[in-house]
């Protein structure tokens, strides 16, 4: 029992034993590290809003502010957003079979049923969104009550698409976009590729992409890899000598 | 530990208990409400009479203040020459109640309009006749009481004895008002009629018709005063005589005039007597 | 030794795990949203009143309620108590017997009301028979209004 108790232990400890990587005293080599973080985060709907009595100028509403709340330490992919929407009939009632209805409003604009109501994006610190709840004087008195889903999912941002031109044909990319991520993506469509951190287009005799405008003696001259392309700018191919 | 835990957990579940607060009904609330009213404790009877005179208490006026619920008795007096036509009472025709002269009326309860219309009496004009008696009350005589008849209008005040005298007076309908101090205190409505004896009968409406024995000089009654119903009732009557023409006279009335001659004559003879005599013994 | 060992290789096995928090995947939550309204409602009754002396039928003003939020399985319901005679000031055993009425002429008893608006009006009647035989004096009665809650 004791080796076997003994055996599983080690089994253990080899699946969860580290290895450490010392730098390989060599040049010209490569390592691919890779690893994975799942994304988290935690969103606070409280469970219940009782709307409160409010008079103004002898006008009777019924109202309160709810606020959703985003822990602290939403971690999302790059792109991604924690969105909040609403289901709801938008309708109170009580036993007897009165009805109130009410609107639900998300900086100043109504909410329809399936509307978003909140938003959240990757953030260390705690975010909040608030949302106001009325109701009209009713013609009943009673206890009213409605049951609203919030539903919360996790959203691609959208894409904003930019333009751009090489010489003179025009390309496209996404907002953001490096000319790294262009050459990997579906937008590159027109044979370009990065070596050393420049970008060169054709076989054969090779062309480089350069900024416009500016000349050999510029710093910026040459396009790098690692820049991000700029919307509505123009770019040109300038032939390479062979060899 | 597992105490502590399960203490903890029902400590967390307490602290997110909620109590349903219901909202309280309203309670029953009562409230008083009075009604009042109030009733008047008289009630005015306005007069509108056409040569008449209303009196009430014995006193006549255009207007009285009676009590609520009061029965009061009105006495309603054509004036000389009229008779009554109809007394109306807040439109209502009450001529028919009219007895005797007087008006009784039922409980008052409001403010009342009393109407009084009348209409001339056709005087005879052929033979008057003398209305004369005593008046009595509980079987004295009542001396110093004015009476006033009327339809032609006649006045006098009966003397120690109770007695009175009305001189041609006609047949037809008259009144007799007997008053003391300025005060009704009785009256008598009736009609003086000729027949072949004096009689006197009361009628429905409590008037009387007053016989007169057509061939008598007039009549002569005894009237007893009534002074709580204000009435005078003729009790007794009897026929009072023509004079004979041809009974004996006490003188001679054929030339008077002679008969005053002797008279002077005789008379200046005595006095020269006298005075012959008067200066024979100077 | 070997329980050092065990225990040692047990420490290390700990130390080295680690917690994989999953992302949650579309998610649903439910709230309620409430609140809770008394009911209230404000009813006006006639005020004191001195009837005309031989009027038949004089006005008591009105039941009204003037404002309303109740339940919806409610009503106000408001009833009135009454003697039914005026009595004298001086001497009780003289009274005039009185109705109260409403304006189809019903003796009035009680009624039940729902929203503003909804209204009662009432009247005083007096027979001239009555009146006919009202001795003279002051009369008065007091008579009860009762608000109350009531189911339908």
């Amino acid at each position: 029992m004791k080796k076997l108790f003994a055996l599983i232990l080690t089994v253990c400890l080899l699946a969860s034993m580290s290895v450490t990587a010392f730098a390989a005293n060599t040049t010209g080599g490569s390592t691919e590290v890779s690893f994975n973080v799942d994304p988290t985060y935690t969103v606070t709907i409280p469970a219940t809003v009782e709307l409160q009595k409010i008079e103004d100028n002898g006008t009777v509403t019924y109202e309160n502010d709810y606020t959703l709340t985003a822990q602290a330490g939403v971690r999302l992919k790059k792109g991604e957003y924690i969105e909040v929407t609403v289901a709801s009939e938008f309708k109170m009632t009580t036993a007897e079979g009165a009805t109130l209805d009410y609107t639900i409003t998300a900086e100043n604009a109504t909410i329809a049923t399936g509307g978003v109501v909140a938003e959240f994006a990757t953030d260390k610190a705690e975010q909040t969104a608030t949302i106001h709840i009325a109701a009209n004087d009713p013609d009943y008195a009673g206890e009213y009550k409605d049951t609203v889903t919030f539903t919360i999912a996790v959203k691609d941002a959208p894409v904003t698409t930019i333009n751009f031109t090489i010489g003179e044909d025009t390309y496209q990319a996404e907002e953001g976009m490096t000319w790294a991520q262009w050459i990997e993506s579906a937008y590159n469509n027109g044979g370009f590729y990065s070596a050393n951190e420049s970008v060169y287009w054709g076989e054969g005799f090779w062309f480089i992409l350069c900024n416009y405008g500016k000349t050999p003696s510029d710093d910026d001259y040459y396009v790098n890899a690692a820049d991000v392309i700029q919307a509505n700018t123009d770019y040109v191919r300038v032939e390479l000598s062979e060899g | 530990m597992k105490k502590i835990t399960a203490l903890l957990l029902c400590f967390l579940t307490l602290c997110t208990c909620s109590v349903t607060a219901f909202a309280a009904e309203p309670e029953a609330e009562e409230t008083n409400t009075v009604i009042s009213v109030t009733v008047p404790d008289n009630h005015k009877i306005t007069v509108t009479a056409d040569s008449a005179r209303v009196f009430y208490e014995g006193v006549s006026g255009e207007e009285f203040t009676v009590e609520r619920l009061s029965e009061p008795r009105l006495l309603i007096r054509a004036e000389s020459g009229k008779v009554i036509k109809s007394v109306m009472i807040n439109g209502e025709d009450v001529t028919e109640e009219l007895h005797g002269g007087y008006l009784d009326l039922e409980a008052v309860y409001e403010d009342k309009v009393l109407t009084v219309t009348t209409e001339d009496e056709p005087v005879a004009r052929d033979d008057t006749y003398t209305v004369k008696g005593k008046v009595t009350l509980n079987g004295q005589p009542l001396d110093e009481v004015d009476l006033e008849l009327r339809s032609t209008l006649k006045t006098t005040k009966t003397d120690k004895n109770g007695n009175f005298v009305f001189t041609d007076v006609e047949p037809g309908k008259h009144s007799l008002t007997a008053l003391r101090d300025g005060k009704v205190i009785g009256y008598l409505s009736f009609e003086l009629k000729k027949d072949n004896k004096a009689d006197v009968v009361l009628l429905e409406d409590g008037t009387y018709t007053v016989s007169i024995d057509q061939n008598g000089a007039g009549v002569e009654l005894h009237l007893t005063l009534n002074e709580e119903a204000g009435t005078l009732a003729p009790t007794e009557i009897g026929t009072i005589e023509k004079a004979d023409p041809n009974s004996p006279q006490t003188g001679d009335n054929t030339n008077l005039s002679w008969w005053w001659l002797l008279a002077v004559l005789s008379a200046t003879c005595i006095v020269a007597l006298e005075t012959l005599s008067r200066k024979k013994t100077a | 030794m070997k329980k050092l060992f065990a225990l040692i290789l047990t420490v290390v096995m700990i130390a080295t795990m680690s917690t994989t928090a999953f992302a949650a995947n579309t998610t649903e939550g439910e709230a309620d949203i409430t609140t809770s309204i008394a009911p209230t409602y404000t009813v006006t009754i006639p005020a004191d009143v001195n009837v005309q002396f031989n009027a038949t039928e004089t006005s008591f003003g009105a039941i009204e309620v003037e404002a309303s939020q109740i339940h919806p399985d409610k009503c106000i319901k408001v009833e009135l108590t009454s003697d039914g005679k005026l009595e004298n000031s001086i001497d009780a055993t003289k009274v005039i017997p009185y109705a109260i009425k409403d304006s189809e002429g019903a003796a009035f008893a009680s009624a039940t009301y729902l929203t503003e608006g909804d209204k009662t009006e009432l009247s005083i009647h007096i027979t001239a028979n009555d009146w006919n035989a009202a001795y003279a004096g002051d009369y008065s009665d007091t008579v009860t209004f009762t608000v109350s809650y009531e189911d339908k």
